[in-house]
């Protein structure tokens, strides 16, 4: 078990580097920085004397460590656009996005998990044709159009609810719903694979043949077992939640990481692109490799693979 | 029911249910590439005319709509179908363009990692890891933002992003395959490593590819789409669903049809291409399915 934990901390820890790493050289490939420090006025020599006071003049691997130091300590400079401090701007937006995402993983769990494992169950019912059917018409659906589709029957035609902004309650259904309803599919599959799978293990049978009630089989048998890995592989899903909120956001004026990220790349603003990027992949690789160990921890076959 | 006493006529007439949906799928597919390629004859206007006196004119259906503009005009005043019949056109060349770029670079990390194992399958699985830590909207949106807006730029931002099935599913696909005696025997004849790879390997794992291949279409064209919507894919004046789908957004208050029909375009391309891609997977591997 501890060969397993620093096998996997050390893997975690190059990839996060090499994240890192990429995250910062992605102002290098883009424009000069000290061009963009300077402004669009800037002389020649206003150039050169940005680039002597900020010391972009040292080797590209100084200033990664310098700023890598930095990120780790939460200073990741300030906006080119709005001159704050970059992490500030974050931590004010990131409530928003936990909020909207967890909201959204809720719906879509409580929604998707009991209708995966009825279509499992219930083979080829009508249930499981609509399982397959809600999946299918989700995958395709573009998700910044199914936004707009619902602001546009309940906000504007209906006027029910708000269809951008945040603060009350009712800014938040809409977006989740459109969110939640994006992951669905992918989790809705993955429970009824994860069931079926279950279904066929020899102590299903053992169960049955014992002559213990099918509910009973189902529900302290089957389901335990199969809501395990599909717990764990909602933690790699986490990219794709993420994504999903970055559109979600832009859709409904959210005031979340997403749409943050989604106007700073739009405005150039690399301090705070850099921030989210980096913030949003260090916790999928702290996500996944505590999901890991929780698994080696739980299953001992997987530490001696 | 009755069916439930005869499971081998049940099976059949659901395996042929499972087909028409591939079938339907497929012909939703032909159709869009028939239009994305015969789109200068079906158009009904060009595209890019505009016309300030005809702006915003409603479907023709609607009471202040005109014939010869069937789902009415936009903001500039051009014809809404042509835009759409062009847009079909840029969107399956971009998803086209951006499955065979991804596959390309995801098949060869695949292949080269599950092949020879040891460091070189170190560096794969290292890429696919740093590659899942990116949500990869963003990285998208990112590599673009750094490249700069371009038709080409967005091929391969589009291929940088999306090459990860096609790696994840080649590898293992890979490591089970080069233990397998065929290989063995093909290395004893005296075999090198290129030619296992090429003519044994390869031949083995298309099939998978493929599949893959036909459900990335889809989603590539639902990633162009809100790139473009954004203004960071396709650039104006071109038409893209997407575009056309940021344009009618604006006018979301009163003219809802404007933001609706580029939106179904996406939504019934990208759907056909999964149905006909769930069809070819039963075709190609039909212990697979459930």
């Amino acid at each position: 078990m501890k060969g397993f934990i620093l096998k996997r901390t050390l893997q975690a820890v190059i990839i996060s580097l090499l994240i890192s790493f990429i995250t910062f050289s992605m102002i290098f490939l883009a424009h000069d920085p000290a061009m963009l420090l300077a402004g669009p006025e800037a002389r020649r020599d206003d150039i050169e004397i940005v680039r002597k006071a900020y010391r972009l003049d040292d080797p590209v691997v100084i200033q990664y460590g310098r700023w890598l130091w930095k990120a780790m300590h939460g200073d990741f400079g300030k906006s080119f656009y709005s001159k704050e401090d970059t992490m500030e701007l974050v931590a004010q937006r990131l409530p928003y996005t936990l909020l909207l995402a967890t909201t959204a993983l809720a719906l879509c769990l409580s929604f998707s998990i009991p209708l995966g494992i009825l279509a499992a169950i219930k083979k080829n019912s009508v249930v499981d044709n609509l399982a397959t059917v809600i999946a299918v018409l989700g995958q395709a659906m573009p998700l910044f159009w199914l936004g707009i589709m619902l602001s546009i029957i309940f906000g504007v035609q209906l006027g029910w609810l708000p269809i951008s902004g945040s603060g009350t309650i009712w800014h938040l259904i809409l977006p989740a719903i459109c969110l939640g309803y994006y992951i669905s599919p992918v989790i809705m599959r993955m429970t009824r694979s994860g069931m079926l799978d279950v279904l066929k293990m020899d102590y299903i049978r053992t169960a049955r043949s014992k002559g213990l009630p099918r509910r009973r089989v189902l529900i302290k048998h089957a389901l335990r077992n199969a809501l395990i890995p599909i717990i764990t592989l909602v933690a790699v899903q986490f990219g794709f939640l993420m994504g999903g909120s970055v559109i979600t956001e832009t859709v409904f004026s959210w005031p979340g990481v997403g749409r943050l990220a989604v106007d700073s790349i739009v405005n150039a603003d690399f301090p705070v692109v850099q921030a989210i990027v980096l913030i949003l992949s260090m916790i999928f690789v702290a996500a996944n490799l505590a999901a890991d160990l929780i698994n080696a921890l739980v299953d001992p076959r997987i530490r001696y693979e | 029911m009755w069916l439930r006493r005869h499971p081998r006529l049940y099976r059949n007439i659901r395996q042929f249910l499972r087909l028409r949906f591939g079938i339907l799928g497929f012909m939703i597919v032909l159709i869009v590439i028939f239009t994305a390629i015969f789109a200068s004859q079906l158009a009904p206007h060009d595209p890019y005319k505009q016309d300030i006196s005809k702006r915003l004119l409603p479907p023709a259906w609607f009471e202040k709509g005109k014939p010869d503009h069937l789902l009415g005009t936009d903001m500039m005043g051009r014809d809404y179908l042509s835009r759409i019949i062009y847009g079909a056109r840029i969107s399956l060349l971009v998803a086209l363009l951006t499955v065979l770029t991804a596959s390309a670079i995801g098949i060869t990390i695949g292949v080269l990692g599950g092949y020879f194992g040891g460091v070189v399958d170190m560096v794969a699985t290292t890429l696919i890891n740093v590659r899942l830590a990116f949500p990869f909207i963003l990285l998208a949106l990112v590599v673009i933002a750094v490249l700069g807006p371009s038709f080409w730029n967005l091929i391969l931002c589009l291929g940088i992003t999306m090459w990860i099935r096609y790696a994840i599913v080649g590898r293992s696909l890979m490591m089970s395959l080069r233990e397998r005696d065929f290989i063995l025997s093909a290395r004893c004849v005296g075999c090198n490593h290129l030619r296992i790879i090429l003519s044994h390997l390869l031949p083995n794992i298309i099939n998978s590819m493929i599949v893959i291949g036909t459900v990335e279409l889809a989603n590539a064209i639902l990633l162009e789409s809100f790139m473009s919507f954004l203004g960071l894919g396709v650039q104006p004046p071109t038409p893209s669903w997407g575009g056309m789908l940021s344009e009618g957004r604006a006018y979301m208050l009163s003219r809802w049809w404007i933001a609706t029909f580029p939106g179904l375009a996406i939504f019934i391309t990208a759907l056909g291409i999964n149905l006909m891609g769930d069809g070819l997977r039963d075709l190609i591997d039909p212990f697979k399915t459930n």
